[in-house]
């Protein structure tokens, strides 16, 4: 049994990749149903047509382009400076993006009661929550996406441009990170008000970002069990904190690699999956159209 | 002859309560309706009665808090049953952001139809229902007579056996309310069980085959139209040319045999009636 903990502790990045792979095969095969794809599309196209997307994403824009003005906070790593400060502009803009979008998807629809008409048609809560799963991840990666070509092409301009290999899968991580995110949101749209869902998201979003913070913190508390409860809880709740390497990607102690990469997002989708499949649940056990009774 | 159940409830109850588990309101108490293949059947009700909570455990979007709810003998959480069952809620709960075509395409692709197929009966329900012309403007710009209208036609795309109609012709014009009406019977001309929710008591006689009445949630009496609406002991008769002196001695005959005459005179035609035909008569003019 020890020999088996010990063999998963030191394999642990290698388990998380195979657990990632076997859940985007999964999640892959759901996305191929046709129901689950009208559902994505019809998502995205809600989400496309929303102001405050673009204004948010046009805000990040700016930002990144002003980002330069970081260069002269850290004389002689510049160019670190201002992909640092530009990755935090995408991390936080991609953060309220997601949970705007994500609280909003399913809300929206009980709220329209379009989801009448929707549960007189074949489809099971399973399409339902795909569809609005996936419908905002790729909002999400079309917002990454777009935000990180801005960025590439202002360090065109600069001297930095050798910068962009190494910020292409902090990139990436930020995608994954958001992608959970955007599980966790969808998660909660199916048994809290939308408010709730914006607030308790932005918490364990904020509680999970300063992860070893927090975990440090549990294990100088002296009560055993409320240590246990809290370490139990930060177990449960995403490391979002692995996902933002802006602060450690260059410094050369720091194992940004292919295996971190890698095993990070095993775990991002991971989760997703799991965040997804209870969403599913939860979703199957909800009453929709309680608030009127003619 | 034993008729085809299409929807059965027993003891149907449905509870509404606050978030600390009080009763709130007592939407539906121990319910029982049969509703039977190819009948339009209706229910009645003042706001508040429990139609459309009805409506909604028959579609499977709330939950009995008692009883049991059947839909093709199963029951109506059942996606393989959806197949077969069309919804047109009271309003249109529209995708506001799409228009007639990518609406009707979003409903096909959730019943898996494919690309020929979905075309073809798109192309069939808009015309049946007029907005051939309309189809790409965005929804949120219909009236409010044609947003009913694409909500029918998501309806007839799936051609279901059973479709479900919530206060179908509610804030439309005479001449939409016709129109939805001669879909109805159109649809039960085709085999269709129709179950329909109504406030509007002329539109439900016109086409209606059976009634339930319901009042704060308990069903007050179900039968067929007919049956609750003959007067068992009062006579009409309608003639066409009869000459004063003749109308005379009919009047004296009923006198002299007992009969109680009530009322004499020159029937009217419906408001509803004379209006289309009005609107008809001048469109033919042009």
């Amino acid at each position: 049994m020890k020999a088996l903990f010990e063999f998963f502790k030191t394999n642990w990045a290698y388990f998380q990749m195979v657990l990632g792979a076997v859940s985007l095969a999964l999640l892959t095969a759901g996305a191929l149903s046709r129901k689950v794809l009208a559902i994505t599309l019809n998502t995205m196209r809600e989400e496309l047509r929303k102001k405050v997307l673009y204004f948010l994403v046009l805000f990040a824009v700016v930002f990144i382009a002003f980002s330069g003005a970081a260069a002269k906070v850290q004389p002689g790593r510049e160019g670190e400076a201002v992909a640092q400060a530009a990755l935090f502009v995408v991390g936080l803009f991609g953060m309220l993006v997601t949970i705007f979008s994500a609280t909003a998807v399913l809300f929206s629809e009980i709220r329209s009661r379009t989801i009448f008409v929707l549960f007189s048609h074949p489809v099971w809560s399973f399409h339902i929550i795909m569809g609005k799963f996936l419908g905002v991840t790729a909002i999400v990666f079309i917002s990454v996406f777009l935000m990180g070509a801005v960025l590439v092409a202002y360090l065109a301009f600069t001297p930095w441009l050798a910068l962009v290999g190494t910020l292409i899968p902090a990139m990436a991580l930020i995608f994954f990170q958001l992608m959970l995110l955007t599980a966790m949101c969808v998660l909660g749209s199916t048994f809290l008000s939308r408010i709730t869902n914006i607030l308790l998201s932005m918490v364990l979003f904020f509680v999970g970002s300063g992860h070893s913070f927090f975990k440090g913190v549990t294990d100088l508390m002296k009560v055993a069990v409320v240590k246990y409860y809290i370490q139990v809880f930060l177990f449960l709740l995403p490391d979002f904190e692995k996902f933002a390497v802006r602060s450690k990607m260059f410094d050369p102690d720091f194992p940004f690699d292919a295996t971190y990469v890698l095993s990070a997002m095993g775990d991002a989708v991971f989760r997703a999956a799991v965040m997804v499949a209870l969403g599913i649940f939860f979703f199957r056990l909800k009453e929709v159209g309680t608030e009127r009774w003619e | 002859m034993s008729r085809n159940v299409v929807v059965r409830t027993i003891d149907l109850t449905k509870v509404y309560r606050t978030f600390w588990g009080k009763t709130h309101v007592r939407a539906l108490d121990k319910v029982n309706l049969e509703v039977y293949e190819g009948e339009i059947f209706a229910l009645l009700g003042p706001n508040g009665s429990g139609k459309t909570t009805t409506m909604k455990l028959l579609l499977g979007i709330m939950f009995p808090t008692e009883g049991k709810v059947e839909v093709f003998g199963k029951s109506p959480r059942d996606v393989e049953i959806k197949k077969d069952v069309g919804f047109m809620p009271e309003e249109s709960y529209l995708y506001r952001f799409l228009n007639a075509d990518e609406t009707l395409t979003f409903y096909a692709n959730l019943m898996g139809l494919d690309r020929t197929e979905r075309k073809r009966r798109i192309n069939e329900v808009l015309e049946v229902v007029g907005l051939t012309e309309a189809r790409r403007r965005r929804t949120r710009e219909y009236s409010k007579g044609m947003s009913r209208r694409i909500g029918m036609a998501q309806v007839l795309l799936k051609d279901p056996k059973l479709v479900i109609l919530d206060e179908p012709t509610i804030g439309l014009d005479p001449m939409g309310a016709r129109e939805i009406k001669d879909v109805t019977l159109e649809l039960k001309r085709r085999g269709k069980t129709v179950i329909l929710s109504s406030h509007l008591l002329a539109d439900v006689q016109d086409i209606c085959d059976r009634i339930a009445i319901l009042h704060r949630g308990n069903l007050v009496t179900t039968d067929s139209v007919e049956n609750l609406l003959t007067i068992e002991d009062t006579w009409e008769i309608v003639v066409r040319n009869l000459r004063e002196d003749t109308r005379r001695r009919v009047e004296q005959v009923i006198r002299e045999g007992g009969g109680e005459l009530q009322s004499i005179g020159h029937p009217r035609e419906s408001l509803e009636s004379l209006f289309l035909k009005t609107i008809k008569e001048k469109d033919i003019r042009g």
